[in-house]
């Protein structure tokens, strides 16, 4: 039964009810409480009027419980709605086998969904054949070029060319790596290593690749840290650390300074000088492919990619990664579950 | 030296055929997964060079069933997913290195190489060449007698240049060994850090021991300048 339908019958019903209780008010002022002092008619039709206010609540009352009624499903069906993201697409909200209006809407829902499901599950398995069918033609150009450079007889500009065009493929082929990666993380396809890796040593490694990337700039390196053990993966941990340090390294000036201190709570901070991120750019700069106006004036290279990745091995872990930037200075917040 | 090139892409197998020649390596290059494991099973190949996917038998199976059949011809698995999955999947079937696509074809050759060289590495203990010695015990680096100050990093890539010597030693190698990384770091980290060591051990010297093979990596090896 549609709920048009069942709504009108309820309310009939009220109404009826309703209706009966003014002739039983009437018939109880007017001919019962009939007494031989007679009072004044206008008492009498006060007194009515008076209570004709409980047919008046009983309406009330009955309409507010048959709106909540009939709206309850729908409540269900926000609070539903509201619960579905990209990946638990596969969720479906329950019919209640009426058949009703409400029912029709839960279906075409969950239709929606379905369909978004799948082509979100094309999207997925575009990427990891993109990833497939981007990288063996570049493997092929590679291949080609290093042949190119090897050639007897190529002039000195033609290597530097050659070898710049390799370096451009790689770049292409990292893009591509990252992009997968992250697709593969979407879909919950990543596994992460569960082992026991020491921190602090992932920590100094990574202080040590800041001070030779930043030694021509004159970049002071600094690290304090305490020896920490967790559960991870120390190879998505090295590249977490190394995002870090090449982007402080990255987005500091000449004679600057980077300070990476871990604490025994597994929580490392990662400080440089340098520009601040502006607040417009805040919110975003965990976006892939987004790079900030510094960077563009900087002329500093990436993919756009880097803190994304970062922030994912961070959720993989359980971890969060956060920022904080004010005038020349930019601290990375990285927080790991501590064992 | 006979190595075995299995890899559906023609033009890639060409490109792994002729780089092996040049190297005056005999190679064979097989485009289906069955046909590679029959050949491998027939022939004493010294080495396979074996992509993951392939017509029929893929490259994990290959390598899973050759194992089971006690055969151990050391395998350079390839594939063009660089993701660490696959890599473990590839080492766990009983591949002996593994790469991922776009690679520099000689270090893909020098790897085989590599593979096939039987002796162990770990009874050296003090690698040279040159005037040059690495005390592996002692973790002691010296040119013309005179002691060379180096960080962990400048080590552990001078001894994976040093018991490469004459290798090409590509950076996906340096950053694996070195590093422990298997993820490209889309930084030039390895240069920086070959240009180090190469001021404390080349600059004051007119002989230079590392050399860049554009493209490719570094080699170590003795040419007078």
């Amino acid at each position: 039964m549609s709920l048009v339908t069942r709504l009108t019958w309820w309310f009939a019903a009220l109404l009826g009810l309703a209706l009966l209780i003014v002739p039983a008010v009437t018939y109880y002022e007017l001919l019962v409480e009939n007494n031989p002092k007679r009072e004044a008619l206008w008492i009498q039709f006060t007194e009515v009027a008076v209570l004709s206010a409980i047919p008046l609540l009983v309406l009330a009352a009955g309409g507010w419980w048959l709106g909540v009624r009939a709206l309850r499903p729908l409540r269900e069906l926000t609070l539903a709605a509201s619960r579905i993201h990209a990946s638990n697409l596969d969720e479906r909200i329950p019919l209640r086998g009426t058949g009703d209006e409400l029912d029709q809407l839960a279906a075409v829902f969950n239709d929606m969904t379905t369909r978004l499901g799948a082509s979100f599950d094309r999207v997925r398995e575009f990427t990891l054949h993109a990833s497939h069918e981007l990288k063996t033609p570049l493997a092929i150009l590679r291949a080609d070029f290093d042949h190119l450079l090897d050639e007897p007889g190529r002039s000195e500009a033609d290597r530097a060319r050659f070898a710049s065009h390799l370096d451009e493929i790689e770049r292409l082929a990292r893009i591509v790596d990252g992009l997968t990666l992250l697709t593969k993380a979407d879909a919950q396809l990543v596994t992460i290593e569960r082992a026991d890796v020491r921190l602090d040593d992932i920590v100094r490694d990574a202080a040590e690749d800041a001070r030779a990337l930043g030694e021509s700039r004159r970049l002071r390196v600094v690290c304090k840290a305490a020896p920490v053990t967790i559960r991870g993966d120390r190879h998505r941990l090295r590249q977490l650390l190394l995002i870090l340090a090449d982007n402080a390294v990255k987005y500091n000036h000449d004679d600057g300074e980077i300070a990476f201190t871990l604490a025994a709570d597994a929580v490392l901070r990662v400080r440089n000088t340098g520009p601040a991120i502006p607040p417009s750019e805040q919110p975003h700069i965990f976006q892939r492919f987004f790079r900030g106006a510094a960077t563009a004036a900087a002329d500093i290279e990436g993919s756009g990619l880097g803190l994304p990745i970062a922030q994912w091995i961070a959720h993989a872990h359980g971890g969060t990664l956060a920022f904080t930037s004010g005038s020349d200075c930019t601290e990375f917040i990285l927080t790991l579950p501590a064992e | 030296m006979k190595v075995l090139i299995v890899e559906d892409e023609r033009k890639m197998a060409a490109f792994l055929d002729r780089a092996f020649r040049e190297q005056s390596i005999e190679a064979e290059v097989c485009r289906h997964g069955d046909a590679a494991l029959d050949r491998i099973q027939q022939t004493a190949f010294d080495a396979v060079v074996l992509d993951i996917m392939l017509p029929g038998l893929d490259g994990l199976a290959i390598v899973r069933r050759l194992r089971e059949r006690g055969n151990h011809t050391p395998v350079l698995m390839l594939s063009a997913r660089g993701d660490v999955d696959e890599r473990v999947a590839g080492l766990e079937a009983g591949a002996d290195d593994y790469m991922a696509k776009p690679f520099a074809i000689k270090e893909v050759v020098a790897r085989v190489r590599a593979l096939t060289r039987r002796t162990p590495e770990a009874r050296v203990q003090v690698l040279a060449l040159a005037d040059l010695t690495l005390d592996l015990v002692a973790h002691e680096a010296r040119r013309a007698s005179r002691r060379i100050e180096l960080t962990n990093r400048e080590y552990k890539i001078l001894e994976v240049l040093l018991r490469n010597a004459g290798r090409v030693c590509g950076r996906t190698l340096l950053l694996e060994r070195v590093w422990d990384f298997n993820f490209d770091p889309g930084t030039n980290l390895v240069d920086v850090y070959i240009r180090r060591l190469r001021e404390k051990i080349d600059a004051p010297h007119p002989v230079k021991l590392v050399h860049t093979v554009r493209g490719s990596g570094y080699v170590m090896k003795e040419i007078a300048h």
